[in-house]
């Protein structure tokens, strides 16, 4: 077909030329695969039963701003990478900074704290639970952002794989903290973003095979 | 379906590319009317949308050419493969980002997929390099004695040239090659044979039916 040709047609196409409206469509997406998040921490783990009080903590606020701040500004990014020509290095230098900042204070409670308290933190029976909690219950929103980021057209497929995958995993942690009864800035600096991670691993790999368009 | 890589040389963009003396002023002219004419689109002129697609096509193909050099086949596939995408996406396009980085996003992508399946396609197939040699020559006689064929054929008078050539070279039965020329069936079978003759004649052999 001659290019002129495929210009006219593609132009005569009147029905589809007002842009579609993705943005309501999407979110809608994404709070339904949280809530399903959601649901999936309630019925296995269940709510922290002592959630109430643990929210006149301020190390409760310390984590649930920490992960939902990745969660926003990976967000925003994926909004950025699904536009070709958008650079998303603003948001990625956001996330960072609140990573480097959740990683400083757990280096100062390391070097501040009680020995046993820090080892336990890193290395105690339990805190094996929280990454793969983390990653588990961002299985739905992993699959929300693949299918929301199909929407849009990112032309770094491996780097959208990988905020798509932290961006579930950001979400998922902030689904974890209702739950998590973990104050310690070493165990959360540590293994909630090894949880993060885990998605966006798998996201960066993916990424070349699902979001090729 | 997409194929048309012979009229690469038409467009202003290609010369503009090209000739490298692009200044900032005349990218600014450039991403002003692309853009005036794409975000129309969105209201629904389909005049201001063709004209758009039309010189985008142009400042595709000469950035394609100069990536492509090495197969300029492709050139004019990747510009219509850009053009349908920057067709399908228009919705990931924001009114308040530059067109021109939105575009050109758009068709560096489809020219990194285009590698990446070069890539792969190499991987799983032997390349033909080491029989380059074998074949080349073949191809060469094969080339000329069609040129012989054609130059003799030449010769003859255009009544028994075309019933030749048809039934002879093409493979059309008498009847079809009847229809076609407008003889009739048996005027056909004897301008083969006369004309046959003639050739065989030119050649210093017998021709014998």
């Amino acid at each position: 077909m001659k290019t002129d040709d495929l210009i006219s047609m593609l132009a005569r196409e009147p029905a589809s030329l007002p842009a579609p409206a993705l943005g309501a469509p999407v979110r809608a997406v994404l709070a339904l695969a949280a809530g399903f998040s959601f649901a999936m921490m309630a019925a296995w783990l269940g709510l922290n039963p002592a959630l109430r009080e643990d929210l006149a903590l301020p190390m409760f606020w310390v984590k649930l701003g920490f992960v939902l701040s990745l969660a926003v500004s990976l967000g925003y990014a994926l909004t950025r990478l699904g536009r070709p020509g958008r650079n998303a290095k603003p948001m990625f230098a956001a996330a960072g900074l609140f990573a480097l900042l959740m990683f400083a204070l757990g280096c100062f409670a390391a070097m501040t704290g009680e020995r046993d308290e820090t080892l336990n933190a890193v290395r105690g029976e339990w805190v094996y639970d929280c990454p793969v909690s983390i990653a588990a219950l961002s299985i739905p929103l992993f699959i929300a952002s693949f299918w929301a980021m199909r929407q849009f057209a990112p032309t770094q497929l491996t780097l959208a794989g990988a905020v798509a995958g932290l961006f579930s995993g950001a979400v998922a942690a902030t689904v974890y903290s209702l739950h998590c009864t973990g104050y310690n800035a070493v165990y959360i600096a540590l293994w909630y973003s090894v949880g993060v991670l885990i998605p966006g691993i798998v996201g960066a790999a993916l990424g070349r095979w699902l979001l090729r368009w | 379906m997409l194929r048309n890589a012979r009229n690469c040389n038409d467009s202003r963009g290609g010369s503009e590319l090209s000739s490298q003396t692009i200044t900032l002023e005349k990218l600014q002219q450039r991403e002003v009317a692309l853009r005036a004419g794409f975000v129309a689109s969105r209201g629904g002129n389909s005049v201001a949308y063709n004209a758009c697609l039309k010189t985008l096509a142009g400042y595709l193909r000469a950035f394609f050419r100069k990536k492509l050099q090495r197969v300029p086949d492709d050139i004019e596939d990747l510009v219509q493969e850009t053009l349908i995408a920057v067709h399908n996406q228009r919705h990931t396009y924001d009114a308040n980002q530059p067109f021109t980085a939105w575009a050109y996003a758009i068709a560096r992508y489809k020219l990194v997929d285009r590698y990446r399946q070069f890539a792969r396609h190499d991987a799983q197939n032997d390349t033909l390099d080491e029989f380059h040699e074998l074949t080349i020559g073949e191809d060469d006689n094969a080339h000329e004695a069609k040129r012989d064929v054609a130059k003799l054929l030449e010769s003859l008078p255009e009544k028994q040239r075309t019933p030749i050539q048809l039934v002879k070279l093409e493979g059309l039965s008498v009847a079809e090659a009847a229809e076609k020329t407008g003889q009739s069936e048996s005027a056909i079978k004897v301008n083969v044979h006369r004309g046959l003759k003639a050739l065989a004649a030119k050649l210093g052999t017998t021709y014998t039916l």
